[in-house]
């Protein structure tokens, strides 16, 4: 709410906003009257210990994050050495992470079998995580069923990427 | 309180046609009862809205009571929680009923399964019906897209000219009795439309006899402005042609606000299926509330009609019974039954329901087989529109995901001498990007989050042309990737994303019908549908290999990169679970279809007793009293969407029922 | 409103000490504003000052600002729009500066000077006369013996939120009238002020013919406060008769043409009748400089209705009957809808969202203030609901500015779509940011352009 973070908040933003490619100022704005961090933070650290069983991993993920951040690198450098991490539920963890701020959904991997690949099915965590998901900012629009721009914007190209991702240095709409 | 128990007119259900028949009704005068067996129209849209966002399958139910999926109620055999309809007071069939088909815990309708030794490629293969409707105030028309498009004299001629199917009674003559209905229909709906584009469109199918194209109609709106993937089609398609047709792109109309009126104007909330949350698109609960504004109407929630009762001597309609439950939730205090009377009747349940209560009303003596039936024609011949999806990936940007869910397609090909040999269609421009087609954005996103390739582009797919499918040939396959170059990936994809879609139009089958379940009911201990659908007919099954051709033709005059993934043979020879929902072989390619929600041809009208369920005035053959409305009249499905054809009915309906009061008011 | 640059989205243009400066400029010589207090400083012990003119920006009170902060500084602004536009006005209708808010009963207020919007679109769509000529009234309004109203009547015209077809007052969908205690329907007025108003006139936006013309998205003067320029404000108010269960000392109170309106639902039968009538709702929109999305005030009579699933503060609510124990909540009359109905089931109404500790404190602060200004003012019994703001004025990507807080509702102005839906909800700029004129073009948040003929 109040746009003094927490020390733990601060840095669950500065993680997620390395592995998401969203800035920090979009994940978490100043003035913040959505405020869906604050729902993300604890799902988020009471999934982990479930689903892992492992009630220190949450804090294990922000520690790392913090040393790594304090050496100075880029956010790529950083976001590499913490998904090159030996310990294989760290780095699904942080692969959760960027889905659940994506689709505003936690994910279950279904493993390949009976002839169908590797999949992966979400449930939501809220009507208000549904129309937060950064997959609607990514694509340059809106949720499905919540726009709050008005008629015949369609008509027109959107803003540029670098708006709704907080970063200036995105290719928008690039062929690789 | 006390409840009146006798009406001019007794009307069961509340959707466009009932809600119309009703207010043309009441505002002559007529008193007139509404039984609408689902919930009442709330006073606004939040929960809808809520169960809507909440919703895992956002599928064109979920928003609608009773809830579509508990993920709570989630097992290994039932992941999305779907409800038993046997604990349900008036269920409704669904799309996520579709794949457990073969499973009456999970799903409405009694499917038998298919014989293990079929083909592939059998025309006898049965199938899941691909569409749904809804049970509420309002009716389906809640999840409806929009789409306003009139049907052409070809369509009500389709025996005649092409040899194929039936005719509609009189022909073009009853096309041209609909014209001033289709006017009446396009104000009520209020539709949005481009009068210059259609008249382009009446000239090409020589919609009128002498040319005069302009004189008859207009919108009341101004077209809705098109979107940049429509654009995208506009000048590369006007150079192609298919089977002696042009294809140019026409703007639909469409039942949206393109101005501020009565209602909002059209937000591009790109959700106009499952649900418009500002309510810009026209639904039935506009027209139910003028015609409750009349004074004259009254409307029953809940109550669910079971019994036809007739008149053993003059055969005619002399009672409805119904249940009358007290609260979705709570499914432990006993529906309460009774009786009311009136005048004249009128079915308006759509194309499961009406066939379904005429079978139920199996206890006068006349008509064992249920009433109005005498032909047995009640509840065959159950069409769709039955769709084939093609998609790709545009060569530079043209943002999907916004504006309303379809705003263009190609109408050119919806009659030629081609019907001869199969069927025709329309094609829908889709600006959804990839959502329905490969339940994007999540599909794309997971693939590239963890590494999975389901999209095609994360791995070593190639589509059918031979072309490599991966986005980033720099990218190994099955990359997972994050931060920038997640951001820069995703936005490439989505903002390429286009779809095709393509409206087929299916034969009338007397075999494709809807039975009452001998072992299955619903929590009023009422028989549930068993449905049995097939598509049979080369004649169809060739529109899908010539929907393929042309999608592959638009894709490369565009310069897309094709994406459309064929499914896997139809699987027939395993136990009944597992047996293939829709999915089709036909020389040697393999196909699943998709349903248009368009649910048609239960109670067809006709020229003849014996072969049709009403005459041409929408009147029982069998019972002077006794009218149905709704697409389950059309004896074909003809070319276009339905719900302006079905709206332009039910105004033909009320003005031949007030001629009936006019002639014998009481009877 | 001025945000300081927490993060790079945020614009500062204007420091929280220039503002206040502003603000004083404002004011005349001897009167002294209000000392705003942030919520941290001893709020309680704080005076107000209440002043006649009305604020053209937020006073920000806390460096760096928070998001509790500044809307504390935003519901600051509005009870000071709320005492200004509510002062006792001279004839000319300007504030009688003589005079103090809530002396003595009765009078016109500033407001209730400023032109209706059925005074702006005419039938026809001629030019309507101008800020102060007088309007011509309803044909059924005219038989009533002139001399028998007092001055500066008003008529209220709109019924429910939604019936007319060309009303601002109509909620996304049609959602219904409210029907009061006494089982009558309450009235609605919209009114723009004279830059309003004359920016309608000055551009023909009164007819459809003239927004054709126009051909643009609208864009209304915004206050200036360095120029000390009255930007544009819009009202909504919702009146009950007096009588039965309504004692007028209990509310402002006015006498007024209430008329029934037959192009508002079929069936409604002209007719017009002389009331007294009271005050139970109240928006403000005021377009100022920082705010494109506009400010959105809403008060409310303190006896409109209970809190859901909060303990009852009262014996008798002005929309809520305690006695009735199955009666549908938030829940429309059923139709037909008619004005002209002798009696209709009262509706029963609670307030979805309560309103807040801090809100709370604030309308405390402010009755003691009116209370000491006039023992007894009936402007005591309205009460602040919240105010609505964009927390990011220039976002490119939510053109209606990040809105704080997200959903707002007036239990007699939005009765029937409160709640916590995304689009579902009442949400002031959400919605008014999809307004249009009768060409489809952006009409500046405000719904009135679509009723031009």
């Amino acid at each position: 709410m109040s746009n003094e973070m927490s020390e733990e908040m601060k840095r669950f933003i500065g993680l997620s906003a390395v592995l998401t490619g969203f800035s920090k100022s979009i994940l978490a704005p100043g003035i913040d009257p959505v405020d869906i961090k604050s729902d993300y933070l604890p799902f988020f650290r009471k999934k982990l210990a479930e689903e892992f069983k492992d009630s220190d991993l949450f804090d294990t993920l922000l520690s790392t994050f913090s040393d790594l951040s304090a050496k100075g690198l880029t956010d790529t450098q950083i976001g590499q050495q913490l998904l090159n991490n030996d310990n294989g539920d760290f780095v699904t963890a942080c692969r959760k992470l960027i889905f659940m701020w994506y689709s505003g959904a936690w994910p279950t991997i279904i493993s390949a079998r009976d002839g169908q690949p590797e999949s992966t099915v979400s449930t939501l965590i809220s009507a208000k995580s549904y129309t937060q998901g950064l997959v609607w900012q990514v694509m340059q629009s809106h949720p499905m069923g919540s726009s709050n721009y008005r008629y015949g914007y369609w008509a027109k190209v959107p803003p540029e990427l670098s708006a709704y991702t907080g970063h200036d240095n995105q290719t928008q709409g690039a062929k690789q | 309180m006390s409840e009146n128990t006798h009406y001019d007119v007794v009307i069961v259900g509340s959707g466009i046609a009932g809600a119309i028949v009703a207010y043309q009704l009441g505002k002559e005068g007529k008193k007139v009862l509404i039984l609408e067996a689902g919930q009442k129209v709330p006073a606004n849209r939040n929960h809808y809205l809520d169960t809507f966002f909440k919703a895992n399958a956002k599928t064109p139910e979920s928003p609608y009571p009773p809830t579509t999926q508990n993920p709570d109620a989630s097992t290994s055999d039932n992941p999305l929680g779907l409800p038993d309809p046997a604990t349900e007071n008036a269920p409704r069939y669904t799309v996520l009923q579709v794949q457990p088909w073969q499973n009456a815990r999970q799903c409405y309708f009694e499917y038998t399964p298919n014989d293990r030794k079929l083909a592939p490629d059998s025309p006898e293969a049965k199938f899941a019906f691909a569409s749904s409707y809804e049970r509420i105030g309002g009716g389906t028309t809640w999840h409806w897209l929009g789409t306003s498009l009139r049907l052409f004299p070809q369509d009500f001629e389709l025996k005649s000219r092409y040899g194929q199917g039936v005719d509609w009674p009189g022909g073009r003559d009853f096309y041209q009795d609909l014209v001033p209905y289709y006017e009446k229909a396009t104000n009520e709906i209020g539709v949005a439309g481009d009068k210059a584009s259609l008249d382009r469109l009446y000239k090409q199918f020589e919609v009128a006899p002498d040319g005069h194209y302009g004189a008859e109609y207009d919108y009341p709106m101004p077209g809705i402005e098109e979107t940049l993937v429509d654009n995208e089609y506009v000048e590369p398609v006007s150079s192609l042609s298919v089977d002696g047709n042009p294809l140019y792109v026409t703007p639909t109309p469409q039942g949206r606000n393109s101005r501020p009126g009565e209602r909002r104007q059209c937000a591009g909330n790109t959700n106009c299926i499952p649900i418009c949350p500002i309510q810009a698109k026209y639904d039935a609960t506009v027209t139910l509330a003028r015609a409750l504004q009349t004074g004259n109407v009254e409307i029953r929630y809940q109550h669910v009609v079971s019994n036809i009762r007739l008149d053993e001597e003059t055969d005619e309609v002399i009672g409805l019974d119904y249940l009358r439950y007290e609260d979705d939730e709570t499914k432990t205090r006993a529906p309460e039954s009774g009786a009311v009377t009136a005048e004249r009747y009128v079915l308006a349940a759509h194309a499961i329901e009406t066939p379904k209560l005429l079978l139920m009303s199996n206890k006068n003596k006349k008509f064992p087989n249920g009433v109005a039936n005498s032909s047995d024609q009640v509840g065959r011949n159950l069409m769709d529109h039955i769709m084939y999806l093609a998609w790709g990936l545009a060569k530079d940007p043209v943002y999907p995901y916004r504006g309303p869910l379809s705003t263009a397609g190609i109408e050119s090909l919806r009659d030629g001498g081609f019907r001869k040999s199969r069927s025709a269609y329309r094609i829908e421009i889709g600006n959804e990007g990839w959502q329905w087609a490969a339940d994007d954005p999540f599909t794309t996103l997971a693939d590239f989050v963890f590494g999975q390739n389901n999209s095609q582009l994360n791995g070593d797919s190639v589509n059918e042309h031979g072309q490599p499918l991966r986005w980033d040939h720099s990218l190994p396959a099955g990359s997972a990737l994050f931060g920038e170059s997640l951001v820069n990936t995703l936005n490439g994809i989505y903002t390429r994303q286009l779809r095709l879609g393509y409206l087929i139009e299916q034969l009338p089958d007397p075999d494709n019908r809807v039975e009452l379940s001998t072992t299955e009911t619903d929590h009023l201990d009422l028989p549930r549908p068993k449905v049995t659908y097939r598509i049979r007919e080369d004649y169809v099954r060739n529109a899908f290999v010539s929907a393929k051709q042309v999608s592959s033709k638009i894709f490369k005059a565009i310069g897309a990169l094709e994406y459309t993934k064929a499914p896997p043979p139809p699987q027939f020879d395993t136990e009944a679970s597992k047996q293939t929902p829709t999915t089709f072989q036909y020389q040697g390619q393999n196909f699943t279809f998709y349903g248009a929600g368009h649910i048609v041809g239960t109670y067809r009208m006709g020229d003849r007793k014996e072969d049709s369920v009403l005459n041409r005035r929408q009147q029982s053959w069998d019972h002077p009293n006794l009218y149905m409305v709704g697409s389950g009249v059309f004896p074909t499905v003809a070319t276009g969407n339905p719900t302006l054809t079905i709206a332009a009915l039910a105004f033909q309906a009320a003005d031949n029922i007030l001629e009936d009061f006019s002639t014998h008011p009481k009877r | 409103m001025n945000v300081p640059p927490l993060s790079c989205s945020h614009r500062f243009t204007i420091t929280a000490a220039l503002a206040t400066v502003i603000y004083l400029a404002g004011c005349s010589a001897d009167e002294k504003p209000e000392q705003v207090h942030s919520p941290q400083t001893g709020e309680a012990a704080a005076s107000i000052q209440l002043s006649p003119h009305l604020p053209l920006e937020i006073t920000v009170t806390k460096t760096p600002p928070t998001l509790e902060s500044l809307q504390h500084d935003f519901d600051v602004f509005s009870w000071q729009s709320f005492i200004a536009l509510n002062w006792p006005a001279k004839p000319d209708g300007s504030p009688d500066t003589d005079r103090t808010i809530g002396d003595g009963k009765g009078g016109p207020v500033v407001w209730q000077q400023w032109k209706e919007s059925r005074d702006l679109f005419l039938p026809d769509g001629r030019k309507p006369p101008d800020w102060n000529q007088p309007n011509q009234l309803p044909d059924v309004c005219r038989h009533l013996e002139p001399s028998s109203a007092p001055a500066n009547r008003m008529e209220l015209t709109q019924v429910g939120k939604t019936p007319n077809l060309l009303d601002e007052s109509e909620e996304p969908f049609q959602t219904g009238p409210l029907i009061d205690q006494n089982g009558q329907y309450t009235r609605y007025a919209i009114l723009t002020n004279e830059t309003m108003f004359n920016y309608v006139l000055d551009n023909e936006l009164y007819s459809k013919k003239g927004q054709k013309a126009f051909d643009q998205d609208a864009d209304f003067p915004s206050s200036n406060p360095k120029e000390n320029k009255t930007g544009s404000i819009m009202l909504k108010a919702a009146w009950i008769k007096m009588g039965g269960q309504y004692d007028p000392d209990d509310f402002h109170t006015r006498e007024a043409l209430v008329y029934n309106n037959p192009d508002e639902q079929p069936g409604v039968e002209p007719a017009c009748s002389l009331e007294q009538v009271g005050l139970v709702g109240f928006h403000i929109a005021h377009k100022t400089e920082d705010e494109p999305q506009w400010v959105w005030s809403t008060f409310e009579h303190v006896a409109n209705a209970p809190t859901k699933d909060r303990d009852r503060k009262r014996e008798a609510y002005n929309f809520f009957d305690p006695d009735c124990k199955d009666c549908d909540i938030n829940e429309p009359p059923a139709r037909p809808w008619n004005p002209g109905t002798p009696h209709s089931q009262p509706t029963q109404v609670e307030r979805v969202t309560p309103i807040t500790r801090e809100a709370q404190a604030l309308n405390k602060r402010f009755h003691a203030a009116l209370e000491a200004a006039a023992p007894g003012s009936v402007w005591t019994n309205y009460e602040l609901v919240s105010t609505q703001w964009p927390t990011d004025a220039d976002s490119k990507t939510d053109p209606t500015g990040a809105p704080a807080p997200s959903f707002l509702a007036n239990t007699t102005l939005e009765t029937y779509i409160q709640g916590h839906t995304p689009q579902g909800s009442s949400n002031c700029m959400g919605c008014h940011g999809n307004a249009a004129d009768t060409n489809g073009r952006a009409s500046d948040f405000t719904y009135l352009l679509q009723r031009a003929r």
